[in-house]
This record gives structure tokens, C-alpha cells and sequence, in this order.
């Protein structure tokens, strides 16, 4: 290595080292973080099943834990679009619930074959931490930041 | 020829030092994968007609870490501890071999039905304590309201007359005894803690108003069970307790659901380790008619829901206790209720009452931070 | 030999050497897409292709070079079925944008190609951000920069000892420097 590239590994870690500085002093900035829209249904098996490699992303919300039944009728170029409108279906154990992304309001179930309908009734999810969840369908729609552990602010958990 | 020799050392050096960076950076990646794994686990099922996550962390604090394997090991365990009381108090099981399926279908023929431990145990806390409110052979009542939900129509006056004849503790017969024709050869006789029989056709049990709390109580038990280093919290949407202390000494902090506004919160609740809290709400399932709701906690004498509240918090050591007492208190007018709370020591409350006034008991107090906008008022008496 | 056939014929053995380089950064762009991920972003990759993009800026002109990351972009995208998809631009616009940067570190001689490999991981890091930033509509994404920053050194340390042990391997084989002039 010559003095010039020394002198360019300095200036590079410099330069981290000033971002990191002023992050420091401007803070995070947790409301426009990326969110990660987590999916759970029974097609999906257990809980524990690992996110597939192929998740997408659109306007800032990641689909993870889908499968290609889950994601039946939508790509993941169109999740990539973002910003317009969208309906999609998934699978639950007493069949298909209808999603409903909406630019600036969030998501929503739209439709589901349950008795009390309650994860309708939920309406629009947009913040981090918040989910729907259909109990006779197996199915929790959950938004989540990349670390979910802080999502619910500065609470352990949340009592229904 | 010495340019030629310097020139191959130094490319030695150069793969020895492009090696090693490559060897770092793999040891870093694994590194870094290992550390966050092995510090927690948590695992989130559909149980007991909700949402049951439980999260355990290790305490780093601890000599003998336990390896992933042993946390994933004592979450599951507890959650299958919880699946066990599900297995024989859930009413609505597709099989229909829980056992509280099996006390219902024997109804009115005069036989003992042979129940397990959990179930066993349940209706004999309830009978105990003996509160009119309280009432675990609502079956057919619960049926009757559960189709008016679907139907979102109030049910007439007569069905409700009708399914409240078909209910009553008074119809619930308990026994220590096994009925000794029962479960030979099974292999389950061993498992069975008494039996149980309904007296009248057509009744039925259900344990809503208190297994979730009661099993969230009996996976805390197994995880304690477990004796690992783990601190965490067990939460089953409308129950949870908390499993020792947060390695910072900082109390758990705990979202209380807004009634009027469901997903958000009004307030934080602070509770110590190894404490449990449970709300009963008007919000959690129910029905609109001309603007009223028609809840899911009935009140066993009218076959009515609930009319005085929005929801009632209770904090207790105990998880049975939290489940118990949150639908009791919901059940009874808001002063009273507070009064109640106030003369038993093993209970604090938080009460919304229907006109969306606030009383918390004296020992919440300090415990809690309101975080809601308005609509609310906080009586103080 | 005319002028113009100077500039259009490519030699056999120049053309080999190119599909070479093309198979072979094809090879660590494969690669790097089974490491597990860095970043809480799907799409952000180390750059280990980025050794052959140095080699190749040794020794061929850097118009060559731009067809050789071009191409194995594209045809990286056909293989993992990737093309088109988000994560097919972020790398594109990574491994493009390092070029651009070590196509125009290459004018300063006083850069060994560990030097080059550094600008070029930077580089490759803030062309992937850049493009994870735009397909999201979200700026926040720039948070993880420093982040991306810190791990460039690494990487640009790991591609420039790499390239320049090639290099000098192939120095001695004779295929260096001449190269470019076909």
C-alpha cells in the first residue's frame, strides 16, 4: 500500500466516523425508518419458519415470510412499485383474507371468512408495532421496524 | 534476480494479508450471527383463541448460559403446558374430545365424566370462591350470543330466557372420584383428577372467564420450571405476567389497549417482576347495535352483556387471579367494583367505566402514566 | 492494417481473456448472494466482484471494462432469475457506479489498486444505498451510510490485496499491460 491509499483509508474512516458523529447528535430517525410488514399464516407452518430469501420490498415496507401462495396474484415487482394502491389475497385456515395497502393510511384487512370479523374492524395499521391479527384464520399482520425489540417504544408489551 | 525475490515476498505477503482480512471477516460475520442468537427466543402460537407469544431473554449476568437449544426447549415447553390446559377446556375444538366437549355430551344422563388436573382445579377455585358473577357453566348462553355476533342481530329475549335455564353452578357436580369404568386400559386413568357431571341436558361448560389466565400462570410455571438464567414476559393478548427482573433493574412497562380507539394505548402500566395483569374489555369481541356494544362477558343472572364498564384491569401475583377478577369486576358497577378491589389485598384495578371514567385503586397509583388525548375523566374518591 | 479494423476486430485472445473475466466476477457475484445478510436491507452485497473489475482496469481499456461489469450484471441477473427485480438494479447501480470511481482513480498513478479497491467499495456501497433509497421513495435509508463506510475499508482492503496478487500473477505470465493495446 502506498501513502495514498493510507491517506485515502484515513479520509474513508473519517468520513464514517463524521456520519456517525452526526448521528449521535441528531438522533435516529425512527419515524421514517424502514418497515417490515411480517405475515402469518397457516400456510406458512410454524412460527419459527425462517423468512424466504426472496422478500420484497415497496415504499418502505418489507413483505417478509411469504410464500408463493401467500403472495398468490401479486409480484414482488409490484410490492416494488409502491405508492399506488393495492389488494391482495392470502390464504387462511378458513380461507382467503383480502389485504388492502393504501398510500399514506396503511394496511388493512378488507375481508376474511370469520364469525366475529374482528380483524376488519381493527382497520388501517401504519406504525411500527401495531398488527392485525384473525384468530379463527391463523393469520397476524404485523408491522415491525428491522428491530422489532424497539418497536414498542419504551413498553415490554401491550395488553388487549 | 533480488527484485524478482522481493517482488514474490511481497506478493506472499500480500495473499498472507488478503487471507487473514478474509478470515476476519468471516469469523466477524459468524461472530456477530452466534451472539444474537443464543441471547434470546421467542415464539408467538394461536392458542386459547388468541395470540400467545412468549419471550425469554438470557440474563447475561448468569455463569452457565444457556445455549439456544435450552430457551427454545423451555419456550416451547411452556407453550405446550398451555396447549395442555387448551386440550381440555376448549369448548369449540373441531374433534370434540376436550374434555370439557366430553362433560357436555354427557349432560343430563347422570354419569361422572373423568377430567384431568387443569379442568379439575379450575371449576374448583370458581366453586370456592363462589361468586354469583362468576359462572363457569355459561355454555349455552355463550352459544346463543356467539350466533348473534355472526348474525350482528340482538337474540330474542326468549333464546336467552331459554339458554339461561340451562345454566347454573348449582347444576355443576364435582368429585374427586374416578369413576373407576372409565379410561382402563387407556392408559389416561393415571392423568384423570376427579370427574365432573352436569345435572341437566343441554348445559355445557366454558372456562373463557378464566383459562388464559389460569394457563398463562401454568406456563410461567414451566418456565420457572426450566431453572435457566431467563428473564422475559408471557403475553396472551389480554393476559400477562412477567418473568423475573429486566437485567437494567428497570421495571416491566406494559401498553394499556384504549378502549375506544383499539390499536392504540391510554396509558403504561409499570409491573414488578413475576407479577401478572389482565384486562376484560367490552372491545375485544363484540357486536354493534344502534351504537350499542354487545360484548362478550355476560352477566350470568340477566344472560345480558355487561353493562356498567368498558374494561377492568387487574394486577395480581397470580395469573388466575388477574383473569378471575377482571371479569367479576367487569361485571359490577364501577364504584363497587373499586370498593371490592380496595378490600382485597392481593388485587390492584384500573376500571373504565361506561362513561368513560377512570378509577384506579390505590396501590396503581403511582404506577401508571396516562398517555391518552381525551374523552377520559380520572375520578379520585 | 487499416485503422478502422484496429478499433472494431477484437483478437481471439483478448476476446478470451474478456469472457474470462466476465465468467469469473460471474462466479463472486454468485457468491456473494449466498453470504448471509449484512443490513437489515434486502439487495445490499459486499462487492467481491469488485476484484475483478480492479484486475480488469490493469489491463484493459475502461471501456472494456465497462462491458465486462455491464454484461456480468445483466447476465448475473439471468441466472439468479433476478433480472429486473429490486435487487437486480441495487447491485447494478453498485457495481456501476464503483467503475465510474475506480475508472477515474485509475488517472492517479499514485494509487496502488488497494487504493482503487477502496474508492471503488465506497463507491459500490453509496451506488446500492443510492438505488435501495430510490426504490423505496425513502431517504432514511441513508442512516446506515457510515455504517456502509466503516465496512467498505474491509472490503476495499480484501478486493485491493486480491487484485493485486492477480495482477502480478499475471505480470509474470505476460498477459498484463500489452493487454490493453489490442
Amino acid at each position: 500500500m502506498s501513502r495514498h491509499d493510507w491517506i485515502l483509508l484515513a479520509g474513508i474512516v473519517f468520513a464514517a466516523a463524521i456520519g456517525f458523529a452526526f448521528q449521535a447528535f441528531f438522533g435516529n430517525p425512527s419515524e421514517d425508518q424502514m418497515l417490515v410488514l411480517h405475515l402469518t399464516a397457516p400456510a406458512y407452518g410454524s412460527a419459527e419458519a425462517s423468512a424466504p430469501e426472496d422478500a420484497g420490498v415497496f415504499r418502505g415496507i418489507k413483505v417478509e415470510r411469504t410464500t408463493a401462495e401467500a403472495l398468490e396474484g401479486i409480484s414482488i415487482a409490484d410490492l416494488e412499485s409502491g405508492g399506488e394502491e393495492r389488494y391482495w389475497q392470502i390464504q387462511g385456515a378458513n380461507g382467503p383474507l383480502t389485504l388492502h395497502f393504501a398510500p399514506g393510511q396503511g394496511i388493512e384487512i378488507i375481508e376474511a371468512q370469520c364469525p366475529d370479523q374482528i380483524c376488519v374492524r381493527t382497520g388501517f395499521i401504519r406504525k411500527a408495532g401495531q398488527s392485525i391479527v384473525c384468530v379463527p384464520n391463523e393469520v397476524m399482520v404485523a408491522l415491525q421496524t428491522a428491530e422489532p425489540t424497539k418497536d414498542k417504544g419504551d413498553v415490554d408489551a401491550i395488553l388487549q | 534476480m533480488r527484485g524478482k525475490k522481493r517482488m514474490r515476498t511481497s506478493l506472499v505477503k500480500a495473499l498472507q494479508v488478503a487471507s487473514l482480512l478474509s478470515l476476519s471477516l468471516c469469523l466477524l460475520l459468524t461472530g456477530c450471527g452466534r451472539e444474537s442468537e443464543a441471547s434470546s427466543y421467542s415464539s408467538t402460537r394461536f392458542l386459547m383463541g388468541t395470540v400467545v407469544s412468549i419471550e425469554i431473554h438470557t440474563n447475561s449476568a448468569a455463569k452457565a448460559v444457556p445455549t439456544k437449544a435450552q430457551l427454545q426447549e423451555a419456550v416451547i415447553g411452556a407453550l405446550h403446558r398451555m396447549e395442555e390446559v387448551e386440550a381440555q377446556t376448549n369448548r369449540y375444538e373441531a374433534t370434540g374430545s376436550s374434555d370439557c366437549q366430553r362433560i357436555a355430551e354427557a349432560a343430563g344422563t347422570g354419569t361422572y365424566v373423568p377430567v384431568r388436573e387443569d379442568l379439575y382445579l379450575l371449576l374448583d377455585k370458581v366453586r370456592q370462591r363462589n361468586h354469583p358473577l362468576i359462572d363457569l357453566s355459561l355454555g349455552p348462553l355463550i352459544d346463543v350470543w356467539d350466533k348473534a355476533r355472526e348474525s350482528e342481530t340482538l337474540p330474542a329475549s326468549e333464546a336467552v330466557a331459554e339458554a339461561l335455564g340451562r345454566t347454573g353452578m348449582d347444576k355443576v357436580l364435582l368429585s374427586r372420584e374416578v369413576p373407576s369404568a372409565e379410561g382402563k386400559g387407556t392408559g389416561q386413568e393415571e392423568d384423570y383428577a376427579g370427574s365432573v357431571m352436569l345435572t341437566q341436558k343441554g348445559m355445557s361448560l366454558d372456562f373463557g372467564a378464566v383459562a388464559k389466565g389460569y394457563a398463562v400462570e401454568k406456563a410461567w410455571d414451566s418456565l420457572r420450571a426450566s431453572g435457566l438464567p431467563i428473564y422475559g414476559i408471557i403475553n396472551a393478548g389480554g393476559n400477562i405476567k412477567t418473568l423475573g427482573q429486566k437485567p437494567d433493574g428497570s421495571p416491566w412497562k406494559i401498553g394499556i389497549t384504549d378502549p375506544m380507539e383499539k390499536t392504540q394505548t391510554m396509558g403504561n402500566l409499570t409491573l414488578d417482576p413475576d407479577e401478572a395483569v389482565a384486562t376484560s374489555g367490552d372491545y375485544q369481541k363484540y357486536f354493534e347495535v344502534d351504537g350499542v356494544r354487545y360484548h362478550h362477558l355476560l352477566e350470568p343472572v340477566t344472560g345480558y352483556p355487561g353493562m356498567y364498564n368498558r374494561s377492568v384491569l387487574i394486577v395480581a401475583s397470580d395469573g388466575f387471579d388477574t383473569d378471575y377478577y377482571s371479569t367479576l369486576l367487569f361485571l359490577m358497577p364501577a364504584e363497587e367494583a373499586l370498593a371490592l378491589a380496595e378490600k382485597l389485598p392481593e388485587i390492584e384495578t384500573i376500571i373504565v367505566s361506561r362513561e368513560n371514567q377512570i378509577y384506579v385503586s390505590s396501590g396503581l397509583k403511582r404506577r401508571i402514566e396516562w398517555t391518552y388525548q381525551g374523552g377520559y375523566s380520572i375520578v379520585t374518591p | 492494417m487499416p485503422s478502422f479494423n484496429k478499433q472494431t476486430r477484437i483478437s481471439p485472445r483478448k476476446m478470451v481473456l474478456l469472457a474470462l473475466m466476465i465468467t469469473l466476477s460471474m462466479g463472486l457475484h454468485a457468491a456473494e448472494s449466498m453470504m448471509p445478510l449484512l443490513f437489515p436491507m434486502p439487495g445490499i452485497k459486499l462487492g467481491l466482484a469488485n476484484i475483478v473489475t480492479v484486475i480488469c482496469l490493469f489491463i484493459f481499456y475502461p471501456r472494456d471494462v465497462f462491458i465486462i461489469v455491464t454484461l456480468r450484471v445483466i447476465l448475473v441477473g439471468f441466472v439468479a432469475g433476478s433480472f429486473l427485480t429490486p435487487g437486480f438494479w441495487i447491485s447494478g447501480s453498485g457495481a456501476i457506479l464503483s467503475f465510474l470511481a475506480m475508472a477515474a482513480a485509475c488517472r492517479f498513478p499514485k494509487y496502488s489498486a488497494v487504493g482503487i479497491s477502496l474508492v471503488g467499495a465506497v463507491a459500490h456501497n453509496i451506488g446500492q444505498l443510492a438505488m435501495v433509497s430510490v426504490l423505496m421513495g425513502n431517504q432514511a435509508v441513508f442512516y446506515y451510510l457510515p455504517w456502509l463506510l466503516v465496512w467498505a475499508v474491509p472490503m476495499g482492503l480484501l478486493t485491493g490485496f486480491s487484485a493485486k496478487a492477480a495482477i502480478k500473477a499475471l505480470r509474470k505470465t505476460g498477459l498484463d499491460g500489452t493487454m490493453g493495446m489490442y
